[in-house]
């Protein structure tokens, strides 16, 4: 009597299965797409690399151009002020820190550097060197709530490092590789509970470390796994979610604390809903999504 | 007739009331108001809108359903009746051509900025800061896009949502405007779809086309263009127009070199003359305004080549254009023909020394000049007889150097010998190279069994200088050209639309023979070469192809700032384990943390790190790379060259003594081959010769040095085979009475050609003029006196340009050479902007003059007049109609039985629980009984029906008797079958009458 369902049944499985030809992949609901421009400079219009939003909803960015830019929540442009220097190479890391001073990886000068919310330095950190406490490309840095920083290197000495609020080491972790808990191009982080999650680039992972040192696995869904293409950076949205923003997919890729994908948006493109080469994102407390859109020189908001 | 007419439009058979027309009237109604609706509110264009007359067939649909017989319960009917009104309705709204319609009110905006000479490269960045600061202020869905131009016009950047600008990277030819061009590309970016406009930033002035015939066109699309101008306008202005030479000279006699001097205003300066890079005049001098000439002495104590050029120094502020206050001229005094070698700067001086050595005691003028003294232009080579060129590599000539040789060769009849080594030919890098058309013999060596194939894979990464990307193109284009059509290249990018499992890298094209250059150029200029990452990807996938290529030697390039991030151990690993060997080229490293990563790479592969610190370098050395997988052309070994054909070059010197060595070539099929080497059943030439054009050019792939003909150095007939050999390609002089001179007059180059001959005769002249982009052109000349000829041909702007003039008649045959040489581009004779002819642009498209400090949003901030756009949709309907008929054909033919759907799948599990199945089968039980019960009634009126049927009907039946009774109970009235035969008939008989 059921033998006509064993044929039915498979049928319609592989019917909803492909989607009929499209993708099987949930697509991340969102409810605006908006843009904003990147200032010019000179002739040039810099891309914008990072992307940081302070808890008065603030918006910085760092771009190639050596700046550091600030946005108001409506994504009107406020102002700028320049890197000490950037001739050698542009900084790629921005961080807002718990005292409301400004975190930016300099990467190419091999350590930190950090502004008052006016744009003038508070001081920095860090020499060129692969010892404790010294930096070769510091590329992000994230506060826990204990106010240590972390602060991750690219370049052949992939590690994160711990310091105290002061610039203290504490301790580091990871090392250059493409094995467990090895990192090549850790480009993004977010620190939640305990953990340090880090957008493990040329890996094309998530990789999960205590905030003492100890390697805790992937963020992923081993029940249903899905690929990343170059993560750049990752945040946490107030719900307790993960958004990760992929470089070479031109997408952001929302998931649960867990790893269960929820949702994808974006593709790559130079057009409404699309991204090139994105390279970092922060979300603020009404779930307005900002992402740095390298290739098209400008900065994504995606409201959730 | 009447019954076919009946056929298509039956007979009324019921009276007609509302309720049977109620149908048409609804799907008529809604029909034609969806249509309606669709089209006013512009959902849907038709373009064919008389195709809804033929809704007239909704009607006679109607009749035919209406009258006809169906024989569909009333609900079935009604469907199947919506059901053809919509198939008619589809197929009525595919003829009236439908097409979607788009309403647009994004704004496409071009910026179009003048690149030409005239402008100078502050107004030009000016013009850049006004694009880039304007375009970041516009409405996110807004496009814009950026062409720059000249004398032609390039994009930049399309139109898009997005401006990603850093830098000109398109080049275009600055040396003319055309304005009109320019619009014309703009105009063509413009999407139809939207609403477009033009921001012109330009000086106005207009060197090549019709700007004015070009607005209407933009106007009758409705694209304004606002203008710009950049205004200039100089008032002191000195500039040098030409520098006249004597037309004939003679060797030992003084002349007079003028020249004429143009200026807005009295004044002073200092003026210089050089003769051949040598100062002959320098002095102070005084001008008036308008035209001044000075005369200058000039003597000539030896024969060859002269090159004047005139330059006029002004005090600072004094003048406007730097660039117009040069003029040159040349002139050539015959004399005894010399040999010329080129010695490269890097090579060993040995290689040519005993040639020298030879040539002289044969009383022979030689002369040696560095690879980088070598001229750039065919002209230059007159005073020579024979180019010699030993063991000296292709890089160390640019393509104008090879250029001039092979004209030289080909043009003014100058011979020309290639002597072998390891730099030459082949491993030479000469591959594909103006010197290889030349030459005898081919560095294409794919008949050789014995040549290994050679692999080579190239990685770009985005090299962040200006015109990066293009130097990367141009770079790779080069390395590939060296490669033998046997050998194996392909290139690999970071390209973010790459897609795919590779991390956005992939092939522009796999590893593909060579012999397919000419399909791998367009892949190379249009390609998209991103920011790499990661070094991993594409390393992974460049040793993948060359682990699975036949290739015996592998290699790759990468060019890169080195910021991707490193490779694991294990991948280099991997290359080190398959011999596959990488180079690295680091442009402009971050640091020296960059300048490592690529050392190492190439270190630990067994590959060469290279960091040069100009990018003109690079053409050098990726040909020096793709260099090393020719080494295999090279062949040390000892053998006597064995005489092919016969030549006077080889008369008297007897037996040749060993060579040690050769390069392996393949001889072109006109060549002669004079000497060679047999090698495994293949002729290898050793010395061939052929004539190109007018000239004569020899190979010698073996070295006539202490290397490989060391032997050959100490044989007593080494002097008599080298002064036999040049003697025999030299060029061959012939006496000319004609005189050529050629001279610039704005942006028309005029040739004039004296016949010195005591014939008058008319001269019939081929002339022919090839200017610095190397497109030759035909000169029609015209007698315009006694034995005076004149031709005019268009200029191509700044450079040399070579004349060769054959004339023919009165049983003569004579050839004259000259040149030209425009000092600089007609735009630095424009002295002030045109703003006016912007001004006509900006009027006659409805545009605006901008003033230069406009917000963003004001130029985005135009009045909108949204766009429509349609596209056809006759698709759509088409496949509603490939549904519709199924369906129509469904309802009318097939019965859904529910009950036994639901039993096939298992859900109706009782087969009595169906009511309406019980009540059914017991009416039909109860029936077949009655009807049973009847025909045993009417036995008697069954057989006088039997009798009335026409005898012409019957048939002696071979059923049995009962079969033959149910049958002929169909004609029974009382039944439904009777009463449908009988009418039936009647209706027949109706007809009938």
């Amino acid at each position: 009597m059921y033998n006509q369902w064993l044929i039915i049944l498979p049928l319609l499985g592989a019917c909803l299965l492909t989607g009929c030809g499209g993708s099987t992949e949930p697509v991340l609901d969102i409810k605006a797409f908006h843009t904003w421009s990147v200032p010019a400079e000179a002739v040039k219009i810099p891309a914008p690399r990072s992307v940081t939003v302070a808890p008065d909803q603030t918006v910085y960015a760092l771009d190639d151009g050596g700046r550091i830019l600030v946005y108001s929540p409506d994504g009107t442009f406020v102002r700028k002020w320049f890197m000490p220097e950037y001739s050698v190479g542009r900084p790629e890391g921005i961080c807002v820190l718990k005292d409301q001073r400004i975190a930016v990886c300099d990467t190419h000068y091999h350590r930190l550097v950090f502004f008052h919310p006016d744009g003038s330095e508070a001081g920095r950190f860090g020499e060129r060197g692969e010892g404790p406490g010294q930096f070769e490309f510091p590329v992000a840095v994230v506060q826990d709530d204990d106010q240590f920083l972390y602060v991750a290197e690219y370049g052949g000495n992939d590690r994160v490092q711990k310091f105290h609020p002061d610039g203290t080491f504490v301790l580091s972790f990871g090392s250059f590789g493409t094995g467990d808990g090895q990192l090549n191009r850790a480009s993004g982080m977010v620190w939640h509970e305990g953990k340090i999650y880090i957008a493990d680039a040329a890996n094309n992972r998530v990789v999960i470390y205590s905030d003492e040192g100890d390697y805790l696995g992937l963020l992923n869904d081993p029940t249903k796994p899905y690929a990343l293409r170059f993560p750049y950076d990752i945040t946490m949205c107030k719900d307790g979610t993960f958004i990760i923003v992929e470089y070479a997919a031109g997408r952001v890729t929302r998931t649960h604390l867990d790893g269960r994908l929820i949702g994808r948006y974006g593709e790559q493109g130079t057009g409404i809903g699309q991204m090139q080469t994105p390279w970092g994102l922060d979300i603020d407390d009404q779930m307005r999504l900002r992402i740095a859109d390298t290739g098209n020189r400008r900065i994504v908001e995606i409201r959730l | 007739m009447i019954a076919w007419t009946k056929n298509i439009i039956p007979p009324r058979r019921h009276d007609l009331t509302w309720i049977l027309a109620l149908p048409l009237l609804i799907f008529g109604m809604v029909y034609l108001g969806i249509c309606l609706y669709l089209d006013l509110s512009s959902t849907l264009l038709f373009s064919r809108p008389t195709a809804f007359w033929l809704c007239i067939v909704l009607p006679w649909i109607w009749w035919v359903h209406v009258q006809g017989y169906h024989g569909l319960s009333r609900t079935r009917g009604h469907m199947a009746l919506f059901t053809r009104f919509a198939i008619a309705g589809a197929l009525i709204m595919v003829l009236a051509e439908p097409r979607a319609v788009r309403t647009s009110d994004i704004l496409s905006l071009m910026y179009v900025v003048d690149t030409s000479d005239s402008i100078s490269e502050t107004a030009v960045d000016d013009a850049l800061k006004y694009v880039t600061s304007t375009v970041t202020e516009k409405p996110e869905k807004d496009q814009a896009g950026l062409i720059v131009f000249g004398r032609n016009a390039a994009v930049e950047l399309p139109p898009r949502v997005s401006f990603p600008f850093e830098a000109i990277n398109v080049r275009v030819t600055k040396d003319g405007t055309d304005l009109a061009k320019s619009l014309s590309l703009a105009e063509a970016m413009l999407p139809d779809e939207n609403q477009g406009r033009i921001v012109l930033i330009s000086d106005g002035t207009e060197t090549e086309g019709r700007v004015t015939d070009m607005l209407d066109a933009l106007k009758s699309k409705d694209i304004s263009v606002d203008v710009l101008p950049i205004t200039y306008e100089y008032q002191k202005e000195v500039w040098l127009e030409k520098l006249e030479l004597p037309r004939t000279v003679k060797m030992g006699e003084t002349y007079e070199a003028s020249i004429v001097l143009s200026s807005m205003s009295d004044g002073a300066g200092k003026l210089v003359l050089m003769e051949n890079d040598d100062i002959i005049f320098d002095k102070q001098v005084i001008f008036k305004k308008g035209k001044n000439r000075f005369t200058v002495p000039i003597y000539l104590r030896q024969s060859g080549y002269y090159e004047y050029t005139a330059r006029i120094q002004t005090p600072s502020g004094n003048d406007g254009w730097e660039e117009n206050n040069v003029a040159v001229a040349d002139l050539f005094l015959k004399g005894k023909g010399k040999v010329l070698f080129i010695t490269s700067p890097s090579g060993d001086p040995r290689d040519a020394e005993n040639m020298i050595t030879a040539l002289k005691e044969s009383k022979r003028l030689v002369e040696t000049l560095a690879s980088y003294e070598f001229p750039r232009d065919a002209i230059s080579l007159l005073p020579y007889d024979c180019v010699i060129m030993a063991n000296v590599p292709a890089e160390d000539l640019d393509a104008a150097q090879q250029t001039a040789i092979r004209d030289a060769v080909y043009q003014q009849g100058l011979g020309f010998l290639m002597v072998g080594g390891e730099n030459s030919f082949g491993p030479g890098g000469f591959h594909r190279t103006p010197i290889e058309e030349a030459l005898p013999v081919s560095m294409d060596v794919k008949q050789k069994k014995i040549m290994p194939k050679g692999a080579l894979a190239i990685v770009l990464h985005t090299c962040e200088f200006a015109n990066g990307n293009t130097w990367g193109k141009n770079i790779a284009k080069e390395a590939i050209k060296v490669l033998g059509a046997q050998d194996d290249a392909g290139i690999l990018v970071y390209d973010w639309q790459g897609g795919g499992n590779n991390e956005g890298v992939r092939w522009l094209f796999p590893l593909t023979p060579v012999s397919e250059y000419d399909q791998m150029v367009p892949k190379i200029n249009g390609a998209t070469i991103g920011d790499m990452p990661s070094f991993a990807p594409t390393m992974k996938m460049a040793l993948d192809a060359l682990k699975a290529s036949d290739a015996a030697m592998k290699h790759i390039i990468i060019i890169s700032d080195g910021d991707p991030q490193p490779p694991p151990p294990g991948v280099i690993q991997s290359f080190k384990d398959n011999k596959i060997s990488i180079s690295t080229i680091s442009i402009f490293p971050h640091g020296n943390r960059e300048q490592m990563i690529m050392r190492t790479l190439a270190n630990q592969t067994g590959g060469r790190y290279y960091y040069p610190k100009d990018p003109r370098q690079l053409p050098g050395i990726f040909i020096k790379e793709a260099k090393t997988l020719k080494r295999s052309m090279i062949q040390n070994k000892v053998f006597v060259p064995t005489v092919g054909f016969p030549s006077p070059i080889l008369k008297g010197v007897g037996s040749a003594p060993n060579l040690h060595g050769y390069v392996i070539t393949t001889i072109k099929p006109m060549a002669n081959n004079v000497l060679n080497h047999v090698y495994e059943e293949e002729d290898d030439p050793i010395l061939a010769t052929w004539r190109f054009g007018l000239g004569k050019a020899a190979a010698f792939t073996s070295d006539l040095s202490v290397n490989w003909g060391k032997d050959w150095t100490e044989w007593e007939q080494y002097r008599a085979f080298i002064n036999q050999l040049v003697t025999d390609i030299s060029r061959v002089k012939k006496d000319s009475h004609l005189n050529l001179q050629a001279y610039a007059d704005g942006g028309t180059g005029v040739i004039v050609i004296e016949d010195y001959h005591t014939d008058p005769s008319f001269l019939e002249f081929s002339t022919e003029v090839s200017g610095p982009n190397n497109r030759p052109q035909s000169v029609k000349m015209k007698q315009v006196g006694p034995n005076l000829y004149r031709g005019e041909f268009p200029l191509e702007g700044q450079g040399r340009y070579q004349i060769l003039a054959a004339a023919a008649g009165a049983d003569r045959n004579e050839q004259i050479i000259g040149g030209l040489a425009v000092p600089y581009s007609p735009e630095y004779l424009r002295f002030r902007s045109n703003p006016n002819s912007l001004r006509k642009i900006a009027d006659r498209t409805n545009g605006r003059v901008l003033a230069g400090n406009e917000a963003g949003t004001e130029i985005f901030g135009i009045d909108r007049n949204p766009r429509q756009s349609s596209r056809p949709i006759f698709d759509w309907f088409l496949w509603s109609l490939a549904f519709l008929i199924p369906i129509d054909v469904g309802i009318r033919r097939i019965q859904i039985d529910l009950f036994s759907i639901k039993k096939w799948l298992g859900l109706n599990k009782s087969e009595d629980s169906t009511a309406t199945m019980n009540a059914l089968l017991k009416r039909k039980e109860h029936i077949s009984q009655n009807l049973d019960e009847r025909r045993e009634d009417q036995p008697s009126r069954v057989m006088a029906n039997k009798t009335n049927r026409p005898s012409s009907t019957f048939r002696p039946s071979t059923h049995n008797d009962d079969t033959r009774q149910t049958t002929e109970v169909d004609t029974d009235e009382t039944t439904t079958t009777g009463r449908l035969l009988a009418l039936k008939k009647k209706r027949e008989e109706h007809q009938d009458d």
